[in-house]
């Protein structure tokens, strides 16, 4: 398939503190457009700042970002899920769609990783790893150019994760994603490159 | 009947057992009149058309007040939520309109601005502090990580405002107004008592304390009480249904 995002993601020399503490000093990296990478390093390290940055929630205090502007339009798995307690898995989605994804389309995706019971359920009321599949569908049903996932996988069991693997794979539809995980083996499954972060 | 409905009953039942006995004991009906006695006045109430036109206007008035004050609260709290400035310069404002007694701002009203329009102004001025304080708390309150969320996503404020916004306030304002409607009625009829504008509930009570009907002036409070209870539930169950129709 095409890459949806045409350039690759060229991260360059890039730094973030808070206070004394320097959580990137001068990383640089490049994730390849169109390809699912993924992102792995010892806790701390500074994976989840360096996608806060990417998401733009974030100011970087110096370096570059290549490949992702204004109008990239980014759709993300959080490390906690951040869904609308209030709200369905259906609810949770129909959110962040914009009307060219219908609740039919929605409903077919959130049963390709959930029980159908779970579908019209408030979110509230579902178990971790089923809230976090929620997310996942989340940040792969919208129309984005990159997705970015921070231990997407965690808290699920492996024949779970493997079908969340084989969604995530079947949905990429070309986009960039980059993917932080712990675990070697999930890169494995996902056939993608790994890019270590290390202390600098 | 379930038992909590039949506990109420027997409450009140006791209390007005209490208030007819101390009628009774005192002797002194022309100064606490006896519930039974109440209870007349305000059927004779009920038939008389200056009641209707009394309850009408106080209640249109001092309910203008109240929805001025209910709209921009959350406005203005709204706007001192996204401008900081906005939020220290209504701060001494909102300070003094709490903690200034409500019959200073009656004399004040009554010098500057006559009693026509009263208990509208009074109405305002109690309630817009409760609903902007409940309304910045709730802003205060929203989940940060909501809003990132919303952020990447890139949600319209249409969209943010129905999902995320609305949610976390509503249970702020809805706790804000359970109190605003209750002290808009105290606060807009003691206006009325000391303003004395015509045709009120207020001027109506004033003349029943002149002549001592104290029959009449607790009469008129229970009319204050049923109409104040039913607005009240009326405009909760209204806040609720927009509640629960923004979460589906």
């Amino acid at each position: 398939m095409e890459a949806k995002c045409k350039n690759n993601i060229y991260i360059e020399k890039l730094c973030k503190s808070y206070g004394d503490n320097h959580v990137l000093n001068s990383i640089s990296f490049e994730f390849e457009a169109g390809k699912i990478s993924c992102l792995m390093g010892e806790s701390g390290i500074g994976k989840t700042t360096l996608l806060k940055i990417l998401m733009g929630l974030e100011k970087k205090d110096s370096g570059f970002v290549h490949g992702i502007d204004e109008n990239t339009k980014i759709s993300a798995v959080f490390q906690e899920e951040r869904l609308c307690d209030n709200l369905t898995s259906l609810g949770n989605l129909l959110m962040v769609c914009d009307k060219s994804i219908s609740k039919d389309v929605i409903r077919k995706q959130l049963a390709l990783v959930l029980p159908q019971n779970a579908l019209l359920k408030k979110v509230s009321l579902l178990s971790g790893g089923m809230r976090q599949r929620v997310a996942i569908v989340r940040a792969m049903i919208v129309n984005s150019d990159i997705v970015l996932m921070d231990e997407p996988f965690k808290g699920l069991d492996e024949e779970t994760k493997k079908t969340v693997i084989a969604y995530v794979k079947d949905n990429q539809r070309g986009r960039t994603v980059l993917i932080v995980t712990h675990n070697g083996d999930d890169a494995k499954m996902l056939e993608a490159p790994i890019c270590i972060l290390t202390k600098q | 009947m379930t038992k909590t409905v039949m506990k109420k009953i027997v409450v009140i039942f006791i209390w007005l057992c209490i208030w007819q006995l101390i009628s009774y004991l005192t002797g002194l009906e022309l100064i606490i009149a006896s519930p039974v006695k109440v209870l007349l006045s305000f059927l004779s109430l009920l038939q008389k058309q200056l009641f209707y036109q009394c309850m009408i206007n106080s209640f249109i008035k001092i309910i203008l007040g109240f929805i001025i004050a209910f709209v921009t609260g959350i406005v203005f709290a709204a706007a001192a939520n996204r401008f900081r400035f906005l939020k220290e310069f209504l701060s001494p404002l909102i300070y003094l309109m709490k903690a200034l007694p409500v019959v200073s701002f009656i004399i004040l009203l009554l010098i500057w601005a006559g009693s026509k329009n009263l208990s509208v102004i009074i109405s305002l001025i109690v309630v817009f502090p409760m609903i902007y304080i409940g309304t910045l708390e709730g802003f205060n309150n929203l989940d940060i990580k909501l809003l990132e969320m919303s952020k990447v996503f890139r949600m319209g404020w249409i969209k943010k405002t129905r999902y995320i916004y609305a949610p976390e306030i509503f249970p702020y304002i809805i706790s804000n107004c359970k109190i605003a409607l209750g002290m808009c009625w105290k606060a807009g009829i003691s206006a009325e008592v000391i303003g004395l504008p015509s045709k009120s509930i207020g001027e109506q009570m004033y003349l029943s304390k002149l002549y001592l009907m104290t029959d009449e002036l607790l009469a008129w409070s229970i009319a204050i009480i049923i109409v104040s209870v039913i607005f009240e539930k009326l405009f909760l169950i209204i806040l609720i249904g927009i509640r629960k129709g923004l979460e589906n």
